[in-house]
């Protein structure tokens, strides 16, 4: 049963007006703050397209527990059927992926993808504590005024799936609206629009994340969130040793 | 006493409808190649080809009774056609039924999160490789000995150790114990649970200590065992082991580990041409394992590893192995198996490994890899494609050997394996 607290949106816009004056990173940084639950939980699906034909659905059920110095995210695919079981821990760079009928996590690289154009850490992503910011100008999207960040990735940061990013930030609200994904070669990986914004537990979250391959505009995967809660376990339950012992639960 | 055995299961789950199910169901159809004697011991060898048909069921199911409590497990079952997997032995009763509750244990989350508590039937896993596995100090191997596509040293289906095991954990640092009993019983008695669950030889405990440090993730482990009185090995031995495995940037995973145990036995050869063995205990064996992961692009990933077993042959201890092999063969493989009593392709000591896979659509999988026995060198590969919709799967594979008569593939009797598998997911 999805719970969810509404929030009055003019605190939202108010804050927002007010943080317009301040430094580029404590504006990204809020823009990550009101988009991300801490303790969230949620139930996610991700529909793969090429073109307009559907190539692969998953459900997951997740939680995530923001970090000091990174966010760990716990998922449990629920379907399709010949995934159903399995679990994945994403620890800052590190992501582990439990089969069914196994007690040992295997350990993937960042790159490894959930399904289609979508990464394990595309589901819940977070900028300002992974990235530097080389500029912010002024910007629009979808014919919005927005804050145009681009974005390198910390040194001191494992996680590297990306090594620039752009992203636009709409002024107002500071949702975040698009953004590009690159690798180290300049390469453009994929793109991502963040849509369907709603009030989820204090926060303004967009509910849908559309994910554009860079290479192939008419492969994208859309991740919608059906579910979002807030359901607190114990930090040691996003451990590797735990994943064997983790019992998921739908998301309240 | 089979259907009795199958209808208590099916009873018991009929009897929790509250339990969470889902279940496999594997068809597999494998026409294979070996080399047998064409008259008596000593004729010249020809080509024989054999089809095993296998079909798996496995139903899994948990339950959580209160909020700190998990009960979980999973039952497995096994029709084969040709359970020796071997057409120089076809069995009189080709139809075979084995079954076995593979894991079934009950959770208790002492502190949630921190400190849990297990006990029943558990898989005891620690190993990060792939195709050689030096941390899985106790291990069963494949349920029913069904061919798998490709040499994962996991199994597909593996019967757990029926024990009990503390977790807790610290932080990022993890404490674990499990100790399991020795089960025993009569051949009588065995005829009948031997469909539920296996015999255990040995008191075992295992400690496990794991570290996520900076990045990385460390373990070591640890494993006594005993017989204890009444064996027919009552000593204690012991076996230990550290592993390491990382991530190198965005694409690269890497792993490592070594395992040392006091003291192994094997079979080896005292006389190639009389084809006589003797049992022999190797002291002080090392098992060693290093590999990578690479994620060439978001669709393609390359697995590379090297492992050595310090209990394999080497050396004319090697040479003897294959020529026995080779004789043995010729007379009708009537003596023991020297060079598949670790399994296939693990004879001798240093080995690599090959892998390359490639999404080629969201649904459609192709893979190709490579097993290389670096002391003859011969090999053995395989190439296979796999379609995995939501319900079901399909997939294909062939194998192949290469390699001379002097070699371990050559002195196989196995020439090729074609696989069909059909999965079916509820």
């Amino acid at each position: 049963m999805k719970r969810i607290i509404v929030i009055a949106l003019p605190l939202v816009l108010l804050s927002a007006r007010v943080l317009s004056a301040q430094a580029p990173a404590e504006i990204l940084a809020q823009s990550d703050q009101l988009r991300t639950i801490d303790n969230m939980s949620f139930q996610v699906n991700l529909s793969s397209y090429d073109g307009s034909q559907v190539t692969d659905t998953v459900k997951l059920w997740g939680s995530l527990k923001i970090g000091q110095d990174h966010n760990r995210v716990l998922m449990y695919f629920v379907e399709p059927a010949s995934d159903r079981g399995r679990k994945l821990l994403v620890d800052g760079d590190a992501v582990y992926l439990l089969f069914v009928r196994t007690t040992n996590p295997i350990r993937l690289s960042p790159l490894e993808v959930l399904t289609g154009q979508a990464s394990d850490g595309d589901v819940v992503r977070t900028f300002a504590r992974d990235y530097d910011i080389e500029s912010m100008s002024d910007g629009t999207q979808d014919g919005k005024p927005a804050y145009h960040f681009s974005l390198a990735a910390k040194e001191s940061v494992g996680d590297t799936s990306y090594k620039r990013v752009q992203l636009w930030v709409e002024k107002s609200t500071l949702r975040l609206l698009y953004a590009e994904f690159y690798a180290a070669s300049g390469v453009l990986l994929k793109k991502a629009y963040y849509r369907d914004y709603r009030q989820a537990m204090g926060k303004d979250v967009p509910f849908t994340v559309e994910v554009f391959a860079g290479d192939d505009a008419g492969k994208r995967t859309v991740m919608s969130f059906d579910k979002v809660g807030r359901r607190t376990l114990p930090a040691t339950e996003f451990a590797r040793s735990y994943l064997s012992s983790w019992n998921p639960e739908p998301p309240q | 006493m089979k259907a009795v055995v199958i209808s208590l299961a099916l009873a018991a789950v009929i009897a929790f409808p509250a339990l969470a199910l889902e279940g496999e169901i594997d068809v597999d159809a494998t026409p294979s190649a070996t080399l047998v004697p064409m008259g008596p011991p000593g004729s010249s060898l020809v080509q024989a080809e054999a089809t095993r048909m296998t079909s798996q069921l496995a139903v899994s199911g948990h339950v959580s009774p209160a909020d700190s409590l998990t009960a979980s497990g999973t039952a497995w079952g096994l029709l084969d056609t040709l359970p020796d997997y071997n057409p120089l032995d076809v069995p009189g009763n080709r139809l075979a039924l084995s079954s076995r509750l593979l894991q079934a244990d009950v959770s208790w989350q002492i502190i949630p999160g921190e400190l849990i508590w297990d006990t029943g039937k558990q898989i005891i896993h620690p190993s990060s490789g792939f195709f050689r596995t030096p941390l899985n100090l106790i291990s069963r191997g494949a349920a029913g000995n069904v061919p798998q596509q490709i040499p994962a040293a996991a199994p597909q289906w593996e019967e757990g150790w029926i024990g009990t095991r503390f977790l807790w954990i610290v932080g990022d640092v993890s404490f674990e114990d499990f100790f399991a009993p020795r089960l025993v019983w009569s051949s009588d008695v065995d005829s009948a649970l031997g469909y539920v669950t296996s015999q255990q030889d040995d008191f075992l405990d295992q400690v496990r200590i794991q570290a996520h440090v900076g990045g990385v993730d460390l373990q070591a482990v640890g494993l006594l065992s005993t017989g204890g009185p009444g064996s027919p090995d009552p000593a204690i031995h012991g076996q230990a082991g550290l592993g390491v495995d990382t991530n190198i940037g965005d694409r690269l995973t890497v792993r490592g580990e070594a395992s040392l145990a006091d003291s192994l036995s094997r079979l080896t050869v005292t006389d190639p041409v009389l084809l006589t063995t003797t049992s022999q205990d190797v002291p002080w064996v090392v098992r060693a394992m290093a590999g990578l992961t690479w994620s060439i692009s978001t669709k393609t990933s390359l697995i590379l590893e090297y492992g050595y077993d310090g209990l394999g042959f080497a050396g004319s201890a090697y040479a003897d192995a294959i020529q026995y092999s080779r004789n043995r063969m010729e007379a009708g493989g009537s003596a023991p198996d020297v060079l598949g009593q670790f399994g296939s392709f693990q004879a001798g000591q240093h080995y690599a490994f090959a892998r390359l896979a490639r999404n080629i659509t969201d649904l459609l999988t192709a893979q190709g890899w490579v097993e290389v026995n670096l002391q003859d060198p011969s090999a053995m590969d395989g190439v296979g494609l796999s379609v995995t919709n939501d319900g079901w799967g399909l997939s294909g594979s062939i194998t192949n050997t290469w390699g001379g008569s002097g070699t371990e593939a050559g002195a196989s009797p196995f020439l090729w394996q074609l696989d069909i598998e059909l999965k079916l997911f509820f």
